[in-house]
């Protein structure tokens, strides 16, 4: 049986380097990640950069932004669902280490037997 | 049983209706309501007060006799006493069988009526110690029994009308404290008086080193006694004594010696939990004050957070009562205490939710800037930011995916106005 319910998949703190925001999505489960959501709290501007790790260890770069300074925010994903199946993951680098927040949610799917 | 689409989409089966005939919907209202954020008050839990008092023996009443059953004349302020302070009560008469009733608040906000005899001062004596002798060398002096107990302690004074300045005498007592105290030589007076700069509470013995002619007298100036009230007052109504005497009397206060609680506007319920604000002009840094109240959850809250320094200092804690604001220990200066702007909590997930639409509406004729933010329970992400113009509305998340949160999250709001704009919030609250 298949089983669809809201999550939240993490949220906190993007790093100086590329660090992961969320995942690896554990055996059993596909995440459908419907938002995600980054703002910025340094008095300076940052510039984020988001990959999607889908298969393999394969870092693949998705999308990058310029937040501006204090209170610069961007939604990676506020539409359709980004797909993540077993060991997928999200990660991302901030330009300033830990001033931007970021906060990623959408529908965990876990199959178990009926 | 509930379930979701990929897209986060509610799709509800009814019982009567087979597999795949799922439907739907939005969720219902969480959350409705005006945006009323709480705006900063640096003086809204107690106004600007000094933590310490400078003496002043006569700030509570000037010099002036006491008349049985009239209370006395009080200045100005004596029913706001900040911090509290223990009463003193100062004459150079020995006003010692008078009691005065003092009626008044203690620091705590209590009725405090208390019943103080008065002080018992020395009015001056010239020749209370000695009188009128002639010295000779190494024969002491005839003393009065009172030297024996002086109480209050006092100087001495040596009262001459020739030239004994060639002449010194030894003075062998005890001091104020009680302390064996010795005055080896002390110069005689030359046609004058002449007073020791220590303090007696006993003389034994007073002899002089040589022979002369003239007579000298040795008494006492007028010396003040006091005495103080056994409770510190906030507030002092009246002060009444219980009998007339011609001698008159001070009422005051010594420096502060102990560290009084803030004096708070209104303790007690705040109407909606804050952090509890500290500001100061002063440097504080170096002393801790103790916040003492409830929080969110109406539980006992205690912080303990260091003094600002020329500056505002911020409790961590969410206060919802706050019942007392302890310095840890005495200080110089001046403070405060508030709270900080405080957002708008719109909702607060009792259990994991997943919020679908939110509807804002601007009610009044100035734009409102709207600064949307999400508590996780670990960290605030600054969400959606926009204006709304005179009778503008918003929907956020239609049209898009719903929004999953926590359990302990909340959907914080700022408006420009408060009370400006009215919100509705559907989603779904509980996995079902």
């Amino acid at each position: 049986m298949i089983v669809r319910l809201p999550a939240v998949f993490g949220d906190g703190l993007v790093s100086g380097g590329v660090g992961t925001l969320i995942g690896p999505v554990p055996a059993g489960e596909r995440w459908y990640v419907t938002r995600l959501d980054c703002s910025n709290g340094a008095s300076v501007d940052v510039d984020i950069a988001i990959y999607l790790r889908t298969s393999g260890a394969t870092n693949r770069r998705w999308k990058s932004a310029r937040l501006d300074a204090s209170g610069g925010h961007c939604e990676a994903i506020d539409s359709k669902a980004v797909e993540l199946a077993e060991g997928g993951m999200i990660l991302a680098s901030a330009s300033v280490g830990n001033q931007v927040t970021f906060y990623a949610a959408g529908i965990r799917e876990t199959t178990t037997d009926a | 049983m509930r379930n979701f689409t990929p897209t986060g989409e509610l799709k509800v089966r009814t019982g009567n209706t087979g597999a795949g005939s799922g439907s739907t919907e939005i969720g219902t209202v969480l959350a409705a309501g005006v945006i009323t954020p709480l705006v900063a008050d640096p003086e809204g839990v107690a106004e600007l007060q000094a933590l310490s008092a400078a003496e002043d023996l006569d700030g509570l009443a000037l010099s002036q006799a006491p008349a049985d059953g009239v209370p006395l004349v009080l200045e100005s302020g004596a029913d706001v006493l900040i911090p509290p302070r223990v009463l003193a009560f100062t004459s150079v008469a020995d006003l010692s069988g008078i009691e005065f009733e003092i009626s008044g608040l203690d620091s705590m906000g209590m009725q405090q009526i208390e019943q103080l005899a008065g002080p018992a001062g020395a009015p001056e004596d010239a020749d209370g110690i000695a009188q009128d002798q002639a010295p000779a060398a190494s024969t002491p002096l005839v003393l009065e029994a009172v030297a024996a107990t002086l109480d209050p302690p006092r100087a001495l004074t040596f009262t001459s009308a020739t030239d004994l300045s060639g002449v010194t005498f030894e003075i062998v007592g005890l001091d104020e404290n009680g302390d064996p105290q010795t005055v080896p030589a002390f110069t005689g007076p030359d046609n004058d008086t002449l007073a020791t700069s220590e303090l007696w509470s006993e003389v034994s013995g007073i002899t002089p080193d040589s022979t002369d002619a003239g007579t000298l007298s040795v008494g006492w100036p007028d010396t003040a006694a006091m005495v103080l009230s056994t409770v510190p007052y906030a507030s002092v109504i009246d002060v009444t004594p219980d009998g007339t005497d011609a001698g008159t009397l001070e009422v005051g206060w010594r420096a502060s010696d102990v560290a009084f609680a803030l004096t708070l506007i209104n303790p007690g319920a705040l109407g909606s939990p804050r952090r509890i604000t500290l500001s100061s002009t002063d440097n504080l840094a170096a002393v801790q004050f103790q916040l003492v109240g409830t929080d969110e959850d109406g539980e006992p809250l205690n912080e303990t957070i260091d003094g600002p320094d020329n500056g505002t200092v911020t409790s961590a804690g969410l206060f919802s009562e706050i019942n007392i604001i302890q310095p840890l220990e005495l200080v110089v200066g001046s403070i405060s205490a508030g709270w900080p702007d405080e957002l708008y909590r719109m909702f607060e997930a009792q259990a994991p939710a997943s919020i679908s639409h939110l509807y804002l509406r601007n009610t009044v004729a100035q734009t409102q800037e709207i600064d949307l933010r999400l508590w996780t329970g670990s960290i605030e992400v600054a969400w959606r930011h926009f204006e709304l113009e005179e009778d503008e509305s918003a929907s956020v998340l239609m049209g898009e995916p719903p929004l999953p949160i926590p359990q302990g999250a909340q959907i914080r709001v700022a408006a420009t106005d408060p009370g400006a704009v009215s919100f509705t919030l559907h989603g779904i609250e509980g996995e079902g």
